[in-house]
Order: structure tokens, then C-alpha cells, then sequence
């Protein structure tokens, strides 16, 4: 192999990153939008998929166009910020985005869930009933949980679980929901069965429902009292 | 011309069978356990991987002259970090659901070692058409074990096929349970260790002593 000069070498690690810079600039841009279309539909999915209504990727737009009657924000003592929109760049701290649906005519209060798996992120929506307490359905996702175990969480079969369970507990106190282990688990309004060999996961997941429901608290306390 | 061609061809089936990057060479071990629970992203994660080792095998053969040898291996990464990249964009535009799936191992395909090997080992020293060669067998070689291994995970372990359900619901009403044990990244270890057990016995000349 050829000996190079010094400069020989500069130039061409300057040429190689500048076209290598360039290649990747003109495929993201050129792929933007379709991705950015992915994303939109996929949450629209997941959406949907907490009202308990299956929709795949040609259909989920119109599906949500169906079902979602509106965006709208509330603040931290319960009521609707006039104006505004779920997707808003005004959303303020201290103002919290939510969904409102109509499934036969019932009102269903879509809110969206963040916390933190084992491995990373997770993410979800719940459903509230009208009643602002029972959970009309759940839907979780993740980043990279264990495939069979934390990443069970993403199955209909444990979301399921969520189904009429009860966020305040029986004195009328915010309790969210509790994942228990299948040893000291009994099935009640409150908890449901954790996924086994997900504890770091289902801790996760019930610390995820607990810190995102309770800011909106006061919201459920207004539609209660309606 | 005809003893060239039989070599371009020894190069694809000998990567596929007696040096096959997987059962022989032990490379790329990490991802075989790891996208192997369904067919569905294996077959991807395959493609993907086989499309990787041709094109950085291509491009680094063709500019193996130019490249100084004092950076080759940050040459070759970035050759592999864009090639992945694009695989990545690509399937985030146009296959979204598996893309989900298969989430950060497409990043991973950089660290796959079976791609920087060959590179080292082969399209540095040779000519452009034979490390493209090389790169498809290798990757076919890859290929072939991380779908058997996810064709018998997802058979046994889920009971479907490409997500479609193959063990009938009567077998389930009888009593038949799907193995739990095939979903938990062990069972693709041991499973590629049958392969290449059986590997060995039909080539006897690969056992160690």
C-alpha cells in the first residue's frame, strides 16, 4: 500500500464527509414527509386503540376523524383553556393536553401517558369515562423493552386488564392503578396483573399512569360533578 | 472467463456453507439472538444486513487504492454508519411497522462485526465485482441462519408463521401449550447451536479437535 501525505489524508477525509454530510441531507429531506405521515398515523392509532377500536394504516386517519370530536387543554384547577388545541405550540406549563371523543354518543377523555421503562421510554394513551374515574381503555408502547417480557406491556391481552379499573379508590382519593406481582395479586377495581419477569416494566408502567393521570385530577373532579 | 466465474460463485456458496459467518466464523452472533422472535423483522434485519455488507464491500473495494491506510477503519465506519443510516430512513418512509419492531438494532447493524470483517479481511485487498460477491454470501450466509432460527422461535414459541396463526386452535383446546422458553433470547443460542451442530456433522473436516 502507497504511503500518503498528511495532506492527502485531510483532503480527503474533508471530501469523504462533505459528500457523506450531503447524501444523508438529501435522503432525509426527500423521506421527510412520508416518515413524518408514519408518525402522525401511528399515534392516531394508538389513539384509537385506547377507545378499543382497531384501525390499520389506511383507515386510521378517517377512523379518527370519526370518533375524536376535538384537541383541547385544560389548566391545573380542571377547566378548559378557551382556544386552543391539543397539538398547540401555546400549551403552557401547567396546561395539559387531552382528547375528547364520542363513542355512541358518550363523551371518552383521551389522555396521553410518559414515563420510563427498563430500557427507555414508554409511552400510551388512557381512556376515561364520563364518569371520570373508570378507565373505558389503555394503550402502551415502548422503546425498547424486553422482547416476552417488559415488552408485554404492548399486548392487547395484558392493556386489556385496564378496562373498567377505577383511578380514585373507594374514599375518593387518587390512587391510579396498581401492578402487582402475580403472587399478591387479587383482582380488584384497582390493580391489575403485572407481566411476570417485567417488574422494572410494570413499576414503570404504574408510576407512568399515576404521574400522568394526576395533573388531571381536578379535570375529572369538574366531570364528575357534571 | 470460466474459471472466473466459477471462483465469483465459490465466493457466494462458500460463505454460505463451510465459511459461513455465523456457525463458523462466530460473527454477528448478537443480533441472531435478538430479532429472531418473529420471521417477519429477521427477514428485514437479513436483507438489511445482506444489503450493507455488499454495498460498503463495493464501495470500500472500489476506493481501496485511494484510501490511506492510516484511517481505513474510520473510512470503512463511516462507509457502514451511512449505509445503515439510509437503511434506517428507508424503512422508517416505507416500513414503518417492522422499523418499530426492530428499533435500535438497524442502528446496530454498524456494530454487526461480520461487516467491518469482511471489509478488513476481503474488499480492502480485492477487486470491486468479487467483494460484492463476497459481501451478498455473507450476508446470504447470515441470512439463512437468523431465519431458521426465527422460523423455528416464532413456530414454536408463538405458534404463527409471518404473524399468521399455524398451530389450529384445537391443539390449544386439547391441551397444547406454545413453548414460553422459545420467546427468551437463550433459546436462540441453543438453537443456533443445534445448527451448528448439525453443520459440523455434515462437515466433518470444521470439527475442533
Amino acid at each position: 500500500m502507497k504511503n500518503f501525505s498528511n495532506s492527502y489524508i485531510f483532503l480527503f477525509s474533508a471530501v469523504m464527509v462533505v459528500v457523506v454530510a450531503a447524501g444523508l441531507s438529501v435522503t432525509a429531506l426527500a423521506l421527510k414527509s412520508r416518515q413524518e405521515k408514519n408518525t402522525r398515523i401511528e399515534t392516531k392509532r394508538n389513539i384509537l386503540s385506547a377507545l378499543g377500536i382497531s384501525s390499520s394504516a389506511e383507515d386510521a386517519e378517517n377512523l379518527f376523524d370519526q370518533y375524536i370530536r376535538r384537541g383541547m387543554v385544560v389548566d391545573a384547577s380542571g377547566n378548559e383553556v378557551s382556544g386552543k388545541e391539543y397539538d398547540d405550540a401555546t400549551v403552557a406549563s401547567g396546561e395539559f393536553p387531552l382528547y375528547e371523543a364520542a363513542i355512541e354518543g358518550r363523551p371518552v377523555f383521551v389522555i396521553p401517558l410518559n414515563g420510563k421503562g427498563l430500557w427507555g421510554k414508554i409511552w400510551g394513551y388512557a381512556a376515561i369515562s364520563e364518569d371520570g374515574n373508570t378507565l373505558y381503555g389503555v394503550t402502551f408502547s415502548h422503546a425498547g423493552e424486553t422482547p416476552g417480557l417488559g415488552a408485554e406491556i404492548a399486548t392487547p391481552e395484558f392493556q386489556a386488564q385496564f378496562r373498567g379499573k377505577k383511578i380514585f379508590d373507594s374514599s375518593g382519593a387518587f390512587a391510579g392503578i396498581r401492578v402487582l406481582k402475580s403472587g399478591s395479586y387479587v383482582p380488584d377495581d384497582h390493580s391489575v396483573d403485572a407481566v411476570s419477569g417485567g417488574t422494572i416494566t410494570s413499576n414503570g408502567l404504574r408510576d407512568m399512569v399515576y404521574s400522568s393521570l394526576r395533573p388531571y385530577v381536578p379535570f375529572f373532579e369538574v366531570i364528575k360533578s357534571r | 472467463m470460466d474459471t472466473g466465474s466459477t471462483k465469483n460463485r465459490a465466493l457466494v456458496s462458500k460463505a454460505i456453507n463451510k465459511d459461513n459467518p455465523v456457525v463458523v466464523q462466530v460473527l454477528g452472533i448478537c443480533s441472531a439472538l435478538a430479532v429472531t422472535v418473529k420471521l417477519e423483522p429477521a427477514m428485514v434485519m437479513a436483507i438489511s444486513v445482506t444489503m450493507v455488507i455488499a454495498c460498503s464491500n463495493l464501495i470500500i473495494s472500489a476506493l481501496r487504492n485511494l484510501i490511506p491506510s492510516s484511517i481505513r477503519i474510520i473510512v470503512q465506519l463511516v462507509v457502514i454508519s451511512t449505509l445503515v443510516i439510509l437503511v434506517d430512513q428507508v424503512l422508517k418512509a416505507y416500513s414503518y411497522e417492522v422499523s418499530k419492531q426492530l428499533s435500535v438494532y438497524v442502528g446496530l447493524i454498524i456494530t454487526n462485526c461480520i461487516v467491518m470483517g469482511r471489509l478488513e479481511a476481503f474488499a480492502m485487498s480485492n477487486k470491486p465485482l468479487p467483494s460484492f460477491l463476497d459481501g451478498i454470501g455473507n450476508g446470504l450466509g447470515y441470512a439463512w441462519i437468523l431465519i431458521t432460527v426465527a422460523f423455528f422461535r416464532e413456530l414454536l414459541g408463538s405458534g404463527s408463521l409471518l404473524g399468521y396463526q399455524i398451530v389450529p386452535q384445537a391443539f390449544y383446546e386439547a391441551g397444547y401449550h406454545d413453548n414460553g422458553l422459545m420467546i427468551m433470547p437463550a433459546m436462540a443460542l441453543i438453537l443456533v447451536g443445534c445448527i451448528i451442530w448439525i453443520h459440523r456433522l455434515r462437515n466433518p473436516e470444521l470439527m475442533e479437535d
